[in-house]
């Protein structure tokens, strides 16, 4: 398969008040055409940093250093103009909380249709056209009267389905879906996946999801990557990932689901400010050995498609 | 559904209205002394009072009878356009209104154009250019700005500009340059508030999610900025411009006195020094009538404009 | 931002000298009640930092005498409206119902006069002097209070921890002392600064137009309403002490707007 996005030692940091925050550190990924990758990790492991990184839409203080080549071309290195072009148009991107993306002043219709007037030369009249129909294939049953009603007027799915039909307009090859399950629950997340299936249906599109549900990324991804304070500590098929977990954070985060036991992790993930020079798992890991305590683990490659971050393995 | 809410509005306008006017006649009403009296003091204040002369003026005045007959007197006056007439110069209260409103009017929009002028640059610059040092000198000037009495600095600016300089008219009223240093002190005073506005408000929607969305449809900076941000900063500003207004009014009186405007405030002053009271009566009621028309019209603005607060109000 | 605190600490400090030097100030210059009409309308010298005014008194110690003042004026009248503001602000917005409407009907009825013609007007009405401008300024300051108290109390007491305090059956007067003024606080702060520098700048105001502290106390804003008269021949009567209050009512703002900085980073509560 050709690939579409690669990550090449991707390092995000901020400044802040307190110091140095590094969010994501030297991350490597690679995303072929019409792959749905799954990134997950809890809250604060940097994941959504690293969506928004890939098409800069990060705060003025982030610093993000390294390669990312989409379709060859370096995004990081690109003038503001070729970026435009690659945001909405090769790239789309939902944000997490669809409660707050959408602009509250503007009716849905006009937000969707200044999508699809960047990303395609028509007339005013097409524009409404071509919104209507991208309303109608996320199964809204009557697009015309959304087009017309303010954000407030819908409700969270709702909302999300107008962001992903935003997205859609530029028929992009990469879609980048910021935690879209974030706060519903289990009807609503099938309509989440429905969404996505058909946004990949229609526009042929490779998908980078990004949640902490290892329910969800289950049901929909092809390969997944975990993600803990900053690292990526294992990567593989979604199959052999979850039916054969090797890092011991993936293997504590399948154990800590409802389903299977609500096992929680103690501990808390080391600051973000003051990296520890060895794993940055050491503290809250069951198997930690003495060589943990000294070393810093690097990627394994156990097997073409499996690899993880593990001195266990070593 | 949103007349009705509008209709409410206008209700409890009107009861804050009445019980304005009620407040303002129980002040004058209280205070020492009957009309009457007031009026022979205010044409003789050295002569001694004749308790026939009082009772006869008193009659002419319709001010004998207890408080809220006269308080109804004075509320049916003011129906019919009649705020009674002043004790200075014996002509109808409303008529002295109406001279010299233009003056003040166009005193106050000029200065509220320029404070938006000047609060919309600076704010949108300082949030730009956030932590650099354009940002800490328009801070810095900010802080100053609201330190500086507004008649001081009309007195230096008359100062430098009149009398040093001869550039510009000290004191009077002759056309569009006896304008110009009234409205710079009182549109540099007021733009203080508007700069923080408007830079709080930007860095609280630029950092919103909604304009993350924007970026991510590869829309650019400007038009981010002119087609969603601004819209979204509108509200808050156009509040303050209301709040600014009420204020405004009261500003004027320092500013017109000072550079001698035939101006309402210049000429309410005038009327408390000397205690022409239907004056102060009527003038004083109609600045409430003018603000509460402001803060109505702010109002009516948000709902027009924000579509969530035409839900809240459609809820109720 | 990040030396935010050296600021803050600096501004106190400087603030604390110049409120010390305020305040022995009567005893510094002393002779600047005396009138010397020989040396009336003296420019800045070394004798007469600011100059003299028409009846020969040193400007200089005049000015710090009325700052002291306004200074002390202003304490009194913000520490009232706080109180004031409490008050009503607090009631209002905890138990709601009747009380809530009531008291934004009053809110809503002081509020349609602008501050400083009420305050005039007061003033007129009561006979101009100090407990006159303590009383007017009083009556339309409290508002400013009141509403930022109201509008605290309404969300705070929303807040899960608040709803959580109410549930366990603690009483109301201690979910309101022991969590809500805490949290009422830290917006407070910076406020009252700010309105202190605001005060003084009000009380100069009515003193310019001849409704504040009368003649002789020695008072800024009287002193610049002297000056006009000689604003050609002596304009450092208008200007020296203008300047000194800008200096002054500086601090207070600036530390204000420091303090809003390290007490509250997401939201500006100045917008006065």
């Amino acid at each position: 398969m050709e690939k579409l996005l690669e990550i090449k030692n991707l390092c995000t940091h901020f400044d802040s008040r307190n110091g140095c925050v590094n969010a994501v550190c030297n991350v490597n990924m690679d995303i072929h055409r019409r792959q749905i990758i799954g990134l997950i990790g809890e809250t604060g492991c940097g994941k959504s940093v690293l969506g928004q990184s890939v098409l800069k839409l990060l705060p003025k203080n982030a610093c993000i250093t390294g390669k990312i080549l989409f379709e060859g071309k370096d995004i990081l290195k690109m003038s503001v103009k070729e970026l435009r072009a690659v945001r909405g148009h090769k790239i789309a991107f939902i944000c997490q909380n669809p409660a707050e993306a959408l602009n509250p002043l503007m009716k849905n219709g006009t937000q969707i249709m200044e999508s699809v007037r960047i990303n395609q030369a028509l007339s005013k009249k097409e524009c409404r056209e071509t919104s209507i129909d991208l309303l109608n294939i996320l199964g809204f049953s009557e697009p015309k009267s959304i087009m017309h009603k303010y954000p407030n007027e819908l409700s969270g799915g709702m909302k999300q389905r107008v962001l992903a039909a935003m997205g859609m307009s530029g028929y992009p090859s990469l879609l980048i879906a910021d935690e879209p399950t974030k706060g519903l629950d289990a009807i609503k997340r099938r309509q989440v996946i429905a969404t996505i299936r058909k946004f990949t249906e229609t526009t042929g599109c490779a998908v980078l999801i990004i949640t902490h549900d290892l329910k969800f990324a289950s049901a929909i991804c092809d390969t997944i990557a975990v993600m803990y304070a900053g690292e990526i500590v294992e990567t593989g098929d979604m199959e052999a990932l979850f039916n054969d977990p090797k890092h011991p954070y993936l293997m504590a985060l399948i154990k800590s689901q409802p389903c299977k036991g609500l096992n929680v992790l103690n501990g808390t993930v080391c600051s973000l400010i003051d990296l520890p020079s060895n794993c940055r798992f050491f503290d809250r890991c069951s198997y930690a050995a003495g060589i943990c305590q000294d070393q810093h683990p690097d990627l394994l490659t156990l097997n073409e498609a499996h690899r993880v971050r593990c001195l266990k393995y070593v | 559904m949103r007349v009705q809410a509008i209709i409410k509005k206008l209700c409890t306008t009107l009861v804050t209205a009445l019980l304005v006017a009620l407040l303002c006649f129980s002040v004058m009403f209280y205070s020492p002394g009957n009309p009457a009296e007031k009026l022979l003091r205010y044409k003789d204040p050295t002569g001694g009072l004749n308790q026939k002369t009082v009772e006869m003026y008193a009659e002419k005045l319709g001010t004998n009878g207890d408080f809220f007959e006269q308080f109804g007197d004075w509320l049916a006056g003011i129906l019919k356009g009649d705020f009674g007439i002043s004790f200075k110069t014996g002509l109808p209260v409303l008529h002295e209104f109406t001279a010299r409103a233009g003056c003040t009017i166009s005193l106050m929009l000029l200065s509220t154009l320029l404070a938006l002028v000047v609060g919309l640059a600076l704010g949108i610059l300082s949030t730009l250019y956030h932590n650099k040092i354009l940002d800490k000198i328009i801070r810095f000037f900010v802080v100053f700005n609201m330190s500086v009495p507004s008649f001081w600095m009309a007195l230096l600016l008359l100062w430098i500009f009149s009398i040093q300089f001869h550039l510009l008219p000290s004191f009077g009223f002759n056309g569009f340059s006896s304008l110009i240093l009234p409205v710079t002190v009182l549109g540099l005073s007021y733009s203080s508030t508007i700069i923080r506005m408007t830079k709080s408000c930007l860095m609280d929607n630029l950092s919103s999610a909604y304009v993350v969305t924007a970026r991510a449809k590869g829309l650019s900076e400007s038009s981010i900025m002119i087609r969603h941000v601004l819209i979204n900063i509108a509200l808050p500003i156009i509040t303050l411009c209301g709040t600014n207004m009420t204020s405004l009014l009261g500003g004027s009186v320092i500013i017109e006195n000072i550079y001698g405007l035939p101006g309402l405030g210049n000429y309410l002053i005038m009327a408390i020094m000397v205690k022409d009271f239907p004056v102060i009566l009527g003038f004083v009621f109609i600045f409430a009538l003018f603000i509460m028309l402001i803060n109505f019209l702010v109002d009516l603005t948000y709902t027009l404009i924000d579509p969530r607060v035409r839900m809240a109000m459609n809820e109720k | 931002m990040k030396n935010n605190k050296h600021i803050i600490i600096a501004l106190t400090v400087l603030t604390a000298i110049l409120l010390l030097f305020v305040i022995i100030s009567p005893y510094l210059f002393s002779a600047s009640y005396d009138l010397d009409m020989k040396n009336a309308l003296q420019a800045p010298n070394s004798a007469h930092l600011f100059g003299s005014d028409n009846l020969g008194r040193d400007l200089f110690g005049r000015s710090f005498i009325g700052l002291r003042l306004s200074l002390a004026l202003a304490l009194v009248i913000q520490i009232t409206c706080l109180f004031m503001g409490a008050i009503f602000g607090t009631i209002s917005g905890y138990y709601g119902g009747v009380i809530d409407k009531v008291y934004i009907m009053i809110q809503d009825v002081v509020m349609s006069f602008p501050s400083l013609i009420a305050s005039l007007c007061l003033i007129a009405m009561l006979g101009p002097g100090i407990h006159t401008l303590i009383i007017a300024l009083s009556c339309t300051g409290w508002v400013t209070y009141a509403r930022l108290i109201r509008s605290e109390v309404v969300s705070l007491k929303e807040l899960d921890y608040i709803q959580g305090a109410r549930a366990i059956g603690a009483s109301s007067g201690y979910v309101l002392f022991r969590h809500i003024l805490p949290n009422v606080l830290r917006p407070l702060i910076p406020l009252f600064t700010l309105m202190i520098g605001h005060t003084v700048l009000a009380i100069s105001g009515l003193g310019f137009l001849g409704f504040g502290v009368q003649p002789p106390t020695a008072e800024i804003g009287l002193m610049i309403k002297d000056g006009l008269t000689y604003i050609t021949r002596a304009p450092w009567m208008i200007l020296a002490p203008g300047l000194l209050l800008c200096l002054y009512v500086w601090l207070f703002n600036a530390l204000g707007d420091e303090l809003q900085e390290w007490l509250n980073p997401k939201k500006d509560y100045l917008h006065i």
